[in-house]
Parts: structure tokens; sequence; C-alpha cells
């Protein structure tokens, strides 16, 4: 892990003359089971796509790195707020439909999947930029009880529960029946 | 260097289950028949690990949360006797160390089922002899009566192995796999922690035990103290493992072609940490009154504290400080806290102490803990136990960087931001040292990356091993000169070191050229140089800029060994 962009990229940084183009994608699930997601960008400054308005910031940090104080091990939760305007963000809208199948998701079961890239010789992912994230929920900013005008999204990495929310049980526990001993017929009480 | 074959596909090396066991059979008991003695058919070897290992918690075996050998009377599935009860004696003490008891009867004498119990954190029984067979005793009320019995072996699982072989295994447990895990970077933790010291006495070799109720990554966080691995969940949504002393993780960022917008520095000594109380030895012991002679119902009657206040006087304790730091900053203690505790264990003794509660003997589990003096009350409670040996190689380690001002450094890039990341190793030229990356933000509406970076001091080993440890200090030494030459599409790199003690060293030459990857140049012989050292190659192009960097290192044990020096980076002139 020496270098995570390559030199291309680099080289186009370093000339202060570039173009980057930010992509966002919702995954909604085709069913309960999310065995399979139906992806529909949301945001796309390449087509002239702009729905998000404040892209946010991801923050990440290590742990571990000094005794006193060992940090927090952050995973990079993520929060970014688009237009809806439109209303296309809505409950109700079709964009938590799947579409080829018929489900209705609730937010918290989509995903998104979003990326930066830079102009070289064509779109290049800038390498650390791509991100999917859950959707854990989303927030609407009404302008009026009836018309809502903006969504903000607040994501965490996928799987991250796998970790922070498991707790050592007994079921963790390896339990071998070794064998059976057999029957046994109890002697007779001590004082006998 | 991997990790072991078949560790990422399953075939773990950090989990250790109960081996298998033979059949029990029958054995004439001639000496009471109240009772009936059962002994494993053949000979077992057994590692079990007992619980509870977070100090005692009386002797009613349904306090304990990990760790039993189970009797289950089936005729009554109501009713479960449980036998925590695996540690056989100590060695020596006993003629039949191996000794499991089970009242089942409720006749008001000896109906205690739960006692008769013995517990440490470790046993093993191995051998040639019927002495090393498990044997253990049951009696039953009810004459006559039939019932059916099975002995089930139940204990915790544990891992064990050096800290970046547990932590993968762990989060494999956890259901990860290779799409989550950077195995990459494991692999870079795994041989850092090799580098440390010849074996597994010298290396952070961990054996822990999870506790019910705590999280894997509270565990994890457990066993990350062990050593100076920085855990994070990198750009491409994986787990990464990032040691402190390895090229992978090199890379020189901040120079003119960074893109540096911004750039705070600051100290902070509120991290300052210039004394600790280290300790090993330890363990956890149970007196009991047993008199086989007479009948075969051990009770407990005492246990021995294991929380080594009896020791607290002993050897068991060593004061590691930095006069250096304490002058400077005054003394400056581990607090109070769980965080504070290094605790390690060889992977191959077993623990074995002493009944009459008398020093330990043998090759005990050995604890190192760090504690705040005078409050030894929570150091013996950790179940990560490990070597004694290692105990020095942590404190210098620990005392290395914490015990300095590490400068903290914010540097605001913009995208060039993200070619590095948490755990990276960044050379600051304007500092001449490492730091490491320990935070970064990225701001997807300014396009900018900040990052946070602190310093980062190599670590000096000596040890009383035979080997020899050493380090050689790049930054005082004269480095020489290197040129970069360009005649009819060839390119000519010549590097000429001009530093006197090349002598048993290795020299890792690496160079990247126009911004690219770095790719090794030149890497010495331990044995042949006594002097200057020119060295020249060539390649054909049109490299328009080359970055050349050097570090002492020796990777063959010749003579000596030293961890990696900082990079250093030549000044190249380009005619």
């Amino acid at each position: 892990m020496s270098s995570l962009l390559t030199s291309a990229i680099k080289l186009k940084l370093r000339s202060g003359v570039y173009q980057i183009r930010q992509y966002y994608n919702l995954g909604v699930p085709e069913d309960i089971a999310k065995t399979a997601y139906q992806y529909k960008p949301i945001h796309d400054e390449a087509t002239g796509l702009i729905t998000v308005t404040d892209h946010g910031v991801m923050v990440r940090s290590g742990y571990n790195f000094s005794v006193s104080n060992p940090g927090k091990l952050g995973f990079g939760e993520y929060k970014f707020k688009a237009s809806n305007i439109d209303g296309g963000f809505s409950a109700g809208s079709d964009l938590w439909e799947h579409g080829t199948t018929s489900y209705i998701a609730e937010p918290h079961e989509c995903i998104i999947a979003r990326y930066a890239q830079i102009y070289t010789t064509g779109w290049t992912l800038i390498n650390g930029t791509y991100y999917t994230g859950q959707v854990d929920r989303v927030e609407y900013v009404n302008a009026s009880m009836l018309e809502p005008y903006s969504v903000s999204f607040y994501c965490t990495p996928i799987d991250m529960e796998k970790l922070s929310g498991y707790t050592w049980g007994m079921d963790d526990f390896d339990e071998v029946d070794l064998s059976s001993i057999g029957s046994m017929q109890a002697p007779l009480p001590e004082n006998n | 260097m991997p990790f072991g074959s078949g560790f990422w596909t399953g075939d773990w090396v950090g989990v250790e289950h109960p081996h298998s066991f033979p059949n029990p059979s029958l054995t004439t008991d001639a000496t009471n028949v109240n009772w009936r003695q059962y002994t494993l058919e053949s000979y077992v070897t057994a590692e079990c690990i007992q619980g509870p290992l977070n100090g005692y918690q009386g002797d009613d075996p349904a306090s304990l949360n990990v760790g039993k050998f189970l009797l289950r009377r089936t005729t009554d599935s109501s009713i479960e006797i449980i036998v925590q009860c695996v540690e056989p004696y100590a060695r020596g003490f006993s003629a039949d160390p191996n000794l499991i008891i089970v009242d089942l009867m409720s006749d008001g004498a000896n109906d205690d089922p739960h006692r008769g119990s013995y517990y440490a954190p470790f046993s093993k029984i191995s051998g040639s002899s019927p002495a090393d067979k498990f044997t253990f005793w049951v009696r039953g009320s009810g004459a006559g009566t039939l019932y059916d019995y099975y002995l089930h072996h139940k204990q915790p699982i544990a891992f064990r192995g050096v800290v970046s072989e547990v932590i993968g295994a762990m989060l494999m447990y956890a259901g990860y796999t290779a799409s989550n895990i950077d195995q990459a970077s494991f692999d870079d933790a795994y041989d850092a922690e090799l580098n440390v010291g010849p074996d597994n006495n010298n290396r952070p070799y961990v054996w822990v035990i999870p506790e019910q109720g705590e999280t894997i990554l509270a565990t994890i966080k457990r066993v990350m103290q062990h050593w100076s691995h920085i855990l994070t969940y990198n750009k491409d949504g994986k787990f990464a493992l990032r040691p402190a002393d390895s090229f992978a993780e090199f890379f020189v960022a901040l120079d003119n072609n960074s893109n540096v917008k911004e750039i705070k520095t600051w100290a902070n000594k509120n991290i300052v940490l210039n004394k600790c109380l280290a300790m090993h030895g330890g363990g956890y012991m149970r007196h009991l009154d047993y008199s086989l002679a007479v009948q075969p119902n051990p009770r407990l009657n005492a246990y021995y504290e294991p929380r080594l206040k009896s020791d607290y006087t002993q050897a068991f304790i060593d004061e590691y400080s930095d006069s250096n730091s304490i002058t400077k900053f005054g003394e400056r203690q581990f607090g109070n806290r769980i965080r504070n505790t290094f605790n390690e264990r060889p992977g191959t003794a077993y623990g074995v102490g002493r009944r009459d509660g008398g020093p330990l003997v043998r090759d005990i589990p050995r604890t190192i803990s760090i504690f705040t003096e005078g409050d030894p009350i929570n150091v013996a409670h950790y179940p990560l136990v490990h070597r004694s040996e290692i105990k020095d190689l942590i404190m210098e380690r620990f005392l290395s960087n914490e015990a300095q001002i590490r400068t903290f450094i914010e540097v605001t890039q913009d995208f060039m931001g993200l070619d590095y990341e948490i755990g990276s190793v960044v050379y600051v030229p304007s500092e001449l040292g490492d730091f490491r990356c320990i935070k970064q933000t990225i701001d997807y509406n300014s396009l900018t990356v900040t990052s946070e970076l602190i310093r980062n001091f190599p670590t000096e080993y000596t040890t009383a091993s035979t080997a020899v440890w050493a380090y050689v200090n790049l930054d005082d030494a004269p480095v020489g000169t290197t040129v970069l030459s360009e005649a009819a599409g060839t390119m000519t790199l010549e590097v000429n070191l001009t530093t006197t003690a090349l002598l048993d060293w290795h020299y890792q030459i690496y160079i990247s050229k126009d911004g690219g990857p770095w790719e090794e140049f030149y890497t010495t012989g331990w044995e042949a140089e006594t002097g200057n050292l020119d060295i020249q190659d060539t390649w054909s192009g049109d490299t328009q800029s080359v970055e050349v960097i050097i570090r002492a290192t020796d990777d063959d044990g010749g003579g000596g060994q030293c961890t990696p020096t900082p990079w250093v980076r030549m000044p190249t002139a380009i005619q």
C-alpha cells in the first residue's frame, strides 16, 4: 500500500486543472430478503442529473495510535443532502419501488453507492472514493407540512453490525458431545 | 509472507478447539462402593481453558460464564449436573491428578455436586501413564435406578497466535470474508510481528478468551493493545491492520508535488506517558482439601486470590520509566483503566499453580499488566495471557513513543490526499521524520482531504537474548548523493552512499519515477560493504523526475538485526 492513486491521476491532480464527477446510486431491494438490488442513479454530474446539494464529509479514523489515547475506530458514517423539490425522494414515489418487482422498500432497506471520478483520457475512478453504505434513515426537511423540499440520507458501511453489534454468547463456546458413558445403575447410597 | 496456509480460507489457526476424546469406561472402584469411577479409555491430550477469568466469583458453577465440563443426567432432563472441573491438580501434587467428582446424591452429607471442582486458565493432560488419564467419579441416589449419563465437554472459544492472526480469526468468526478484510494488510502486519523476535517468545503472541457479553469489537480492541498496529476500516470498505514498521506502509506524501493547501502542526503533551509498572506472573489457583485416601470428595475450602497482592513486593513487577521524559514533563503514569493492561503468554506453556498459594512454579501463564501503582486490583482479571519475555519489548515500544511528545500534523490537500490513508506511514521532510495517518476527513463539497498525522518513532529493541538488536540512525549520517541523467533515451540513476557504517547492515533503496509506485532499486548485502557504495542502474524511457529513499535494515540475521530505520529521502540532482 505504498501509493493508492495511479500515476495518471496524480499527474492530473498536480496539473491543477481537472474535472471531478460525483455519482450516486440508490440500491432498492427486490424483496424483503434483499437478495438483489435495483440500482437507480440519483445524482450524476456528467449527465446533468443533479439532486445532491450537500455532498457532506466522510470521516474515518484508526484505532490504537497511542496507548494513552487509542482513539476511535471510525467506520465512515456518511450523510448527504439532496433536493426534494420535485418530490422524487418522498415516500410513495417510484424511487423506492424496485421496478422489476413491485416491492416497495423502506428507506433503511436501501443502500447508497457513490464514487468520484476524474477526467484523464476518460472518466477514471478515484481510488478511495467508492463507498457503499446502508441507509440508516432519511430525514425530510419540510418547507411546509405538505411539501418536503430536501432530504438527508444517513448511511453507515454495510455489514457493520456484524462487528459492532455482535456479542459473545454461550453459543460461541464449542460444546462437544464427547460420548455416551452408557447406562449405569446407581450404586447404593453411601450410608447403606 | 502471508498467514499460515489455509488461514484465509477457513482452516483457521487462531481458534483452539477441544481435542477429541476417547470413550470413557467404567473402572472398578475397589475403595468405595458408593462411587463409580470412570476413566477415559486411552490417553488424551487436551487443552482446556477454564473460567471465570475475571476474578473470583465464588464456587458456584452457576456463576461461571465460560468453560465447563458437563455431566448430564438425561433421564431427568430438567436436572443438569454441571462440573466445571477440568483442570487436574498440578502435577506432582496429587497421585490422581485428573479427577472429576460428581455427586448426584441429596442426602445432606455430601450432596455438594458443585464442589469438588478446580479450575485454572489452562490445563493440559498428556502422557502415557495411567495417571495421565482423565478420571471422574459419579454416584447417584436411588439404588438400582438406571441412569444414562453423557459427558460433554464445553469450552470457551479461544484464539491464539500473534496479534494479526487473532484479529483476523475473530473477524472471520464474525462473518467477514475477503470482501471486508484487507488480507494483504494483515499479511504485512504478520510480517512485522515476525520481525520482532526470533520466536513466539519475543513476538506479540496472545491467547485471548472472549468474555460472554463482550462485543467482538471490544475483544479485538483488547487484543490490539498488544502491539502498535492501527486498526482501520479503509476506503475500500475493508478492515485493515496497518503495522508501524513496514515498508509496505511507507509513503512519501508531503512535498511540493503533494498539493498541500494548508498544514497545521501542534504538539500535545497530554498523551505523554512516561512511567508504568509492568507485571508478569500470576495465575489462578484454588486451594483444595483433597483426601482421596478417605473418599473421593475433595472440597474447595480456600482459594488463592489471583490479584497478586501477595506478589506485589516480589519480582513479578518491574517499573519502566523514561527519566528524560519525567524531567521534562513530570511523572505521568498510566491511569487505572482496562486499556492499560498488557498480558502475554507463550503458546506452549500451561498453567500450573501451587495449591498452597505459594509462589508459582514451572512455566505458569504469565501476565503482563500495567496499572496504577498501589492499585493492582484490576491487573489479573483480563484473559489475555502471554509470555514474560516479550514484556521488555512491549515496554520499550511503549516508552519509545508514549514518553515523548508527539507532534501532530493536520494537512489539507486536494484528492492527492487519497494517495495514502489511515495507518500509512508518511514521511514529512519538514519534520525529518515518519508520521502515521490516524484520521482522514474527505470533504466532497470542497473536494479536499484533511489528514491527521501523529509522529511515529522507530522502535529500538534490546533483549537479553543472544540476538543483538541494534539501530542505525540514518538521519545522523551523510547518505551521499544521487544523480539522475539522460543520454540517448537511456536514463541513468547513480546512488553514491558515503556513509561509513555500511558493514553488517542491509540498505534498501527504493525509487519512484515521475510520482509512480515505489520500486526496489537496490538492496545491499550485509557482508560486503565496508565503506562507500556506488550503485548505478539504467532504464530506457523519458523519466522527468525520480525520488530516492533509503533505509537501513538487516533481513538475514547475520551479525546483527535491526528493525528498519525510517526512510530517508536522498536529494536527487538531475543532469
